[in-house]
This record gives structure tokens, sequence and C-alpha cells, in this order.
């Protein structure tokens, strides 16, 4: 559990330091929320589209769409940069560089989230202050399940010679009803206030990213197997 | 002590490795030569555990890699093609890295770290990213981070590459010390002249296996160099 916490810190750091992932993140989630903010400004103004609806979508969007750019360079740039042999050459389960991979995946994924929902906001001129709190949660467990999934595709991927391709290809079949869907619906009940059916959404995306886990942890000692 | 017996590993229809057998034991130093494309840097990856083979097996110190790999990683330090060096790190971040990466006991650090840098010349750019290091230094970088965790078996493919002539100097130098404390070390090279100064042993591979092996001795004599154009050439003398 040590090694996959500094596998995760030496990532956070050399983020840090490059800054290549989070540029990336950060400009896609903020021309994502400026083109919809264009596209509906109508709608937004004559009410004919309802805050809730254009929220939970605009943010989904922005969330899963950064979450995949990211996530295609986590062992990619290892692999370009011939550090991944010396990731293996560590004794260390291969689980606990997925373990690794999928924290430093969601801290930075998590960070674009927040960012995202900060410039919704401001274009917006929407207040999450009632139900910030709720929709933030739900970004959480939903950037969990999407990083436990996209770390294990993104590790699949990573010797393909297509991958920038392939990550997308078998990422986004396998988030779509599982994370995506509920999620969106979560986060429309949450800014409704209607709770309990917002707790319903979050159980089943926790549900999935127990499983999730469970299948990365587990197969992930194949994935590299040379 | 290690060992390997039977191997065999293709890519493809292609057998690289062919039921080869060979051992390093303690304290030696063996130098492995052969022809491009002859398997060398395949044989290495091997026995680094870095691929599985399809026939055959690996031994540390008697025990199988196969049942217990992390063990085995834990006791091997390997000197790639590649560094294995993070650009966006110092060079002391680096190696704090790969310390905590093998589970090491995370104070010591503190004493080791400088000190292996010290060691390979690079003690007064510790805190400099390996991204300003020229690749002689990224070299030297990697020398000290695969001696980091005190292995007990040395693998280095073609180390000398890049390296200046007080980098060959240096380097020469800690495979002797680390032949010294008992560490079984097998060098991939093709500079006859330098690793007839340091290995008590000289085996050439080709058709996938060892075809010869020449005693110290005989490395002094220029028969290894004979025979190893003429490896180069598709003869086996």
């Amino acid at each position: 559990m040590n090694a996959a916490l500094y596998l995760a810190a030496k990532d956070l750091k050399t983020e840090l330091r490059s800054k290549e992932m989070v540029s990336a993140m950060f400009l896609f989630s903020l021309l994502m929320v400026l083109a919809i903010r264009f596209a509906f400004s109508e709608s937004v103004s004559d009410g004919s589209v309802a805050m809730s609806d254009l929220a939970s979508s605009s943010l989904w969007i922005c969330f899963s769409f950064a979450a995949i750019v990211g996530m295609a360079t986590t062992f990619a740039k290892e692999k370009d940069r011939e550090t991944l042999e010396g990731l293996l050459l560590a004794p260390i389960d291969r689980s606990t560089i997925f373990l690794g991979k999928a924290l430093s995946n969601l801290v930075i994924v998590f960070a674009v989230d927040l960012l995202s929902m900060v410039f919704f906001g401001l274009f917006f001129s929407y207040d999450f202050s009632g139900n910030a709190l709720p929709v933030v949660g739900i970004a959480f467990i939903g950037t969990l399940s999407l990083v436990l999934v996209g770390t294990l595709v993104a590790a699949i991927s990573v010797n393909s010679r297509a991958r920038e391709v392939l990550l997308p290809i078998l990422l986004i079949p396998l988030i779509a009803f599982t994370v995506i869907i509920p999620a969106v619906a979560a986060t429309r009940n949450a800014i409704e206030g209607d709770v309990s059916e917002s707790v319903r959404g979050i159980q089943s995306i926790l549900a999935f990213a127990v499983v999730f886990a469970a299948v990365g942890y587990f197969t992930f000692d194949y994935v590299f197997e040379g | 002590m290690i060992e390997a017996r039977g191997i065999v590993r293709g890519f493809g229809r292609r057998k690289v490795l062919n039921s080869l057998d060979m051992r390093v034991g303690d304290g030696e130093i063996v130098a492995l030569m052969g022809p491009n494309g002859s398997g060398k840097t395949t044989l290495l990856r091997v026995l680094s555990t870095l691929l599985e083979p399809s026939a055959g097996e690996v031994l540390l110190n008697g025990s199988a890699v196969r049942d217990d790999p992390a063990a085995a990683r834990r006791a091997i330090g390997m000197v790639g093609h590649a560094t294995y060096t993070y650009d966006d790190l110092t060079a002391l971040e680096n190696l704090r890295f790969y310390w905590h990466m093998h589970g090491l006991p995370g104070k010591e650090f503190g004493m080791v770290g400088p000190a292996i840098l010290r060691r390979v010349g690079l003690g007064h750019r510790i805190n400099d990213r390996a991204s300003v290091f020229s690749r002689g230094m990224r070299q030297r970088l990697a020398v000290a981070r695969a001696i980091l965790h005190s292995p007990r078996v040395l693998l280095l493919d073609e180390p000398f590459s890049s390296l200046d002539q007080k980098g060959v100097d240096i380097l020469s130098q800690i495979l002797l010390e680390e032949k010294a404390k008992g560490c079984s070390v097998l060098v991939v090279t093709h500079d006859i002249q330098r690793i007839s100064a340091l290995a008590g042993r000289a085996d050439i591979l080709t058709g996938g296996r060892i075809s010869q092996s020449y005693a110290s001795e005989s490395i002094r004599k220029g028969e290894l160099e004979r025979a190893y154009r003429a490896s180069a050439e598709g003869v086996i003398m």
C-alpha cells in the first residue's frame, strides 16, 4: 500500500512540474463549458431548458471527456519515456501499480471536475452553494468509478499502436450505462433537491466502483505479463 | 547466483533463445557477447523477469524465479537500454522513488542516496532534474538506480555506451566492488578490451544458445576476440 502512495505522489509531483495532463484537461473542460454556454444562451434566458438538466448533463460531459483525455497519458507517458520497465522491475505486485495510478488519476481528474463546476457556475451565473455538497459527492464517486475502470483500460491499451483510439473505444461502452447515465440522473436529482433518488443513483455508481476496483486489482498482474 | 536452464523464448514464429543454459556464480563477472539480434537483450529481459520464457526456468540462488518474481526483483539490479529515470524529478528524487518502490526504510535514504550519487560521480548534481542531464550523466544515474538496493545480481545491457572515460572507470570500479561483495554480474557488451580487464568469463551467444565460453586466460590471449569476430560473420569456431 505504501508503494502505491509513493507511486501516486511521484505522479502528482511530476504532473505538478510538467502540467502536461492538467493543462490539456483544463482547456478541454473550459472549451466545453464555453461551447455549451453559447449553444444554450437563449434557452437558459427564456427558461425553456431546466438548469438542473443542463448542469447535470454539461458537467458529466466535461468530467468524462476530461478524464478520458487525462487517463490516456497515464501509462503512455511511462511507456514513451521508457520508465514503465523501471516500474515493472520494482519488487511490488502489479496491483500496487494499478492502485497508485488510479489514486493519482483520481486526484487530478477530481481537481479538474471541481474547476469545471467553477467554470459552469461563472458562465451560467449559477450558484451551486445550496446543493454543492451532494453534487461534489456525486462527482467524486462517479470520478472514482471512472478512474478505476479507466486506469485498467489505459494499461490494456498502452501497448497498442492505436492506443489513443483504443482507450475511448473500450472505455466509453463500459462507463456509459454504469457511471455516466446514473451520475447524470443523480446530479440532476441532487440539484432539484430530491435526496432519496440521488442516493439510489450514488449506490449504483458505488457498486460499479467496487466491481471495477476488484476487477482492476485482481487482473492487473496479467495486463503486463511479459 | 543466477542460472538459466533450457530457456526458450521467441517472438512470433522466430525462436530467439533456444534451450539456452547459462550460469553466473556469486562474485563472478561474466561478459555476454554476440552479433546484433542474437538475443542478448532478450536473455537479460528473461533473467530480470521482464519477459516470461516460453519454456525452461530461471533460478536465483537455487529457487525458481517464477515462484516468487517479486523476491527475485528485490535481488536484481538492472541497467537496460533505457535509464528508467524521470526527467521531471531530480537525481536524488529519482533514487528516493525507487528506494520506496523497493520497500526500503525511508530514514536510511538520507545517508544512502547522496552517497550512491557521489559514487557514480553525480554528487555535485543531486538536486538537478534529470531533464538537464547529458546522456552519459543519465547513464550514471541509471547505474546508481541499479545498485541502490544492494542487489545480489546485476544485469547490465551495454552499460559503457555513452559514458565518458571517467564514467567508464567509475563503472568498472563499481563492478569490481560489487563482485568483491559476492554479487553475480552479467554484462552485455561489444567492448572486448574493456571487459577483458573485468570479466572472469565471456560467453558468446549465437543460434539462441551459448555457443562458446572463454575463461579469463583465453580472453587475454585474444581467443575471444577472434571467436567474437567470427560469430559476427556467422562462423562458429
